[in-house]
């Protein structure tokens, strides 16, 4: 096998794709054969350097894209609530639209009555054998007859715009208010009918009498709608969720505030990369951080700490042999990390860490020439897929 | 960890409290709390963002790509089952993204042309990863990702970021587990070959 295949055998393994039978042979290799051994830790360093690539990014930044997001999400609703908004203006519009037509109605039949009331029914403006000079109004003797020609051609248009204006045209109005509003369109094709004069088309006034019934309802329930899509959402002051614990999950957690974080020396100091490099030995110096006084930068320490402590330790342990310290106090460290992970935000699940961490213990069980260290790996590896579970 | 505590019923308390803290968020969501989605994306979105970063190898994209999924999962909120856990779903949306985006970009290239193309590790520092990934080691290899090419790229990242198995791989993207695997051990192979000073 060349180096490419014994890669590709081993590439597998680590990813948990082989076969039983091929996993216990590639284990076995990897302990007895040297060349095995060296790509093997090629790899592990590949994975390694994949799994330690986090960004840097601090607070600020992902409280910046956070809110972006949000203003994202409101720019979305904002049109819909515009729209609804529009329509309700549209509406009110109408109604004083609908009014001045009313007057002009109202007034127009007015003069009507009282033409008629003063005219006789065989001297009506519609009478053929009318003339100008019979109506009940005096025309002024001084007046010229070409002023008076005038006035007959100017007295035609007036009736044609008075049933203009009564609506006696389909559609009279909605022209109107298409014209001068073109966002009412769906208000105006609703409207429409109600704007015709009811004594000349009965289909019109039973349309007209069905949606006045309608209309109040139709209103009451747009009204609702707007007030549920313009209702304010409760305003909460803007919370970094990783820089302090939330109250919530504390008191739901009250036996986790008890823990202090145990961390190595190293870690403990707020610099991030001084976490790493340390040795096995230096984990077993602990010192106890209040959890209230971790930050994200120390989170990210405390990552290395978590990747270190069970990664490298077991490793070390596995492939060379070296002593190990007991499961339960590796267990109580896990405990302690996972607590200041979930107080601080950062949900243990989703940590690439832990899913990681129970593939890799498993492979290391593989790898454990002893039995009790394998159960122990093993062990190990449960405990870390019940607190993933 | 008091020592009363068994350890094994530590650890579940943890995971349910937990588990209950984002379905209560998420419920909150549901019901128009923007403050409460906040604090979802506040979870979830380093991770989101480090793979999608990976995947499309623009900062400005991967940040448009992570922010358009959150937005159509605050759409579809009510779609979500509150029994499952909430980041695999934003992933899916995201990956769903960033796969598209990527799909769209390398049109017309074909694998061939990108393995025959010279690879070499850019200076990222100068390039679109720089502000996110500081560290000189994070950055050579971010660069060593960035030269595979793009299908090899896709499948080493959903296998190592999104812990993929090759079967789901294959599922997403539409080909076999046996090219996953192919294009995984190729990936690799270049990665070993652009990272030898590293490696030693």
């Amino acid at each position: 096998m060349d180096k490419s295949e014994i890669r590709h055998r081993l590439g597998r393994f680590l990813d948990g794709e082989l076969p039983e039978e091929e996993r216990r042979q590639t284990a076995e290799l990897i302990r007895q054969n040297p060349d095995w051994q060296t790509e093997y830790n090629t790899l592990l360093t590949i994975r390694d350097m994949a799994d330690r690539l986090e960004l840097e990014a601090d607070v600020s930044f992902w409280e910046k894209n956070r809110d972006e997001i949000l203003d994202r999400i409101k720019e979305r609703e904002k049109p819909e609530a515009e729209i609804v908004k529009t329509e309700k203006s549209n509406r009110r519009g109408m109604v004083i639209k609908l009014l001045a037509v009313a007057a002009s109605i109202a007034i127009i039949a007015f003069v009507s009555i009282y033409e008629f009331e003063t005219i006789s029914p065989e001297k009506s403006l519609t009478s053929p054998q009318m003339r100008i000079d019979d109506r009940a109004v005096p025309v002024p003797e001084t007046i010229s007859k070409e002023e008076r020609e005038q006035m007959e051609q100017l007295a035609e248009p007036e009736v044609i715009d008075s049933s203009y204006i009564m609506g006696g045209e389909t559609g009279a109005v909605s022209e109107i208010v298409d014209m001068t509003d073109k966002d009412a369109v769906s208000i105006n094709l609703a409207g429409g009918p109600e704007f015709r004069r009811p004594d000349r088309n009965e289909a019109a006034i039973q349309e007209f009498d069905k949606k006045e019934k309608l209309l109040p309802a139709g209103r009451d329930a747009a009204d609702e709608a707007i007030k549920a899509r313009t209702k304010k959402l409760p305003e909460k002051p803007p919370e970094p969720a990783i820089k302090e614990p939330s109250p919530e999950p504390q008191t739901t957690a009250a036996p986790m505030n008890a823990a202090k974080v145990v961390q190595p020396k190293a870690a403990a100091e707020s610099k991030p990369q001084e976490a790493e490099g340390y040795s096995a030995e230096d984990l077993a110096e602990t010192v106890e951080v209040p959890i209230q006084e971790l930050n994200p930068q120390k989170l990210d320490s405390l990552d290395n700490v978590y990747y270190d402590l069970v990664s490298k330790h077991y490793q070390e342990m596995a492939v060379k042999g070296r002593d190990v310290k007991g499961d339960e106090e590796i267990q109580q460290r896990i405990n302690s990390v996972a607590s200041a992970y979930f107080l601080n935000g950062v949900t243990v699940k989703d940590s690439s860490t832990v899913q990681k961490m129970i593939a890799r213990l498993e492979n290391l069980a593989d790898l454990s020439p002893d039995s009790a260290m394998r159960d122990s790996l093993i062990q190990l590896a449960d405990s870390l897929r019940r607190l993933n579970r | 960890m008091s020592k009363e505590i068994p350890e094994e019923k530590a650890i579940s308390d943890v995971s349910e409290v937990e588990r209950n803290y984002e379905r209560e968020l998420i419920e909150d969501a549901r019901e128009g709390d923007k403050y409460a989605f906040g604090k979802l994306i506040m979870l979830h979105q380093k991770k989101l963002l480090r793979t999608v970063l990976l995947l499309t190898g623009s900062r400005d994209t991967a940040l448009d790509i992570v922010q358009d999924a959150f937005i159509r999962a605050w759409n579809a909120l009510n779609a979500f089952d509150l029994d499952r856990p909430f980041y695999p779903w934003i992933a899916t949306i995201a990956r769903f993204l960033a796969l598209n985006y990527i799909k769209r970009e390398s049109r017309g290239k074909s694998l061939d042309d990108e393995q025959n193309a010279k690879i070499e590790i850019v200076d990222s520092a100068a390039g679109p990863l720089d502000k996110l990934i500081e560290k000189e080691t994070d950055r050579k290899f971010a660069a060593a990702l960035r030269a595979l090419p793009e299908q090899f790229r896709t499948v080493f990242v959903l296998r190592m970021y999104e812990d993929m198995s090759y079967d789901q791989i294959a599922k997403t993207l539409n080909i076999s587990a046996g090219t996953v695997d192919s294009r995984i051990h190729r990936a690799r192979e270049k990665l070993v070959e652009l990272l030898k000073d590293e490696l030693g």
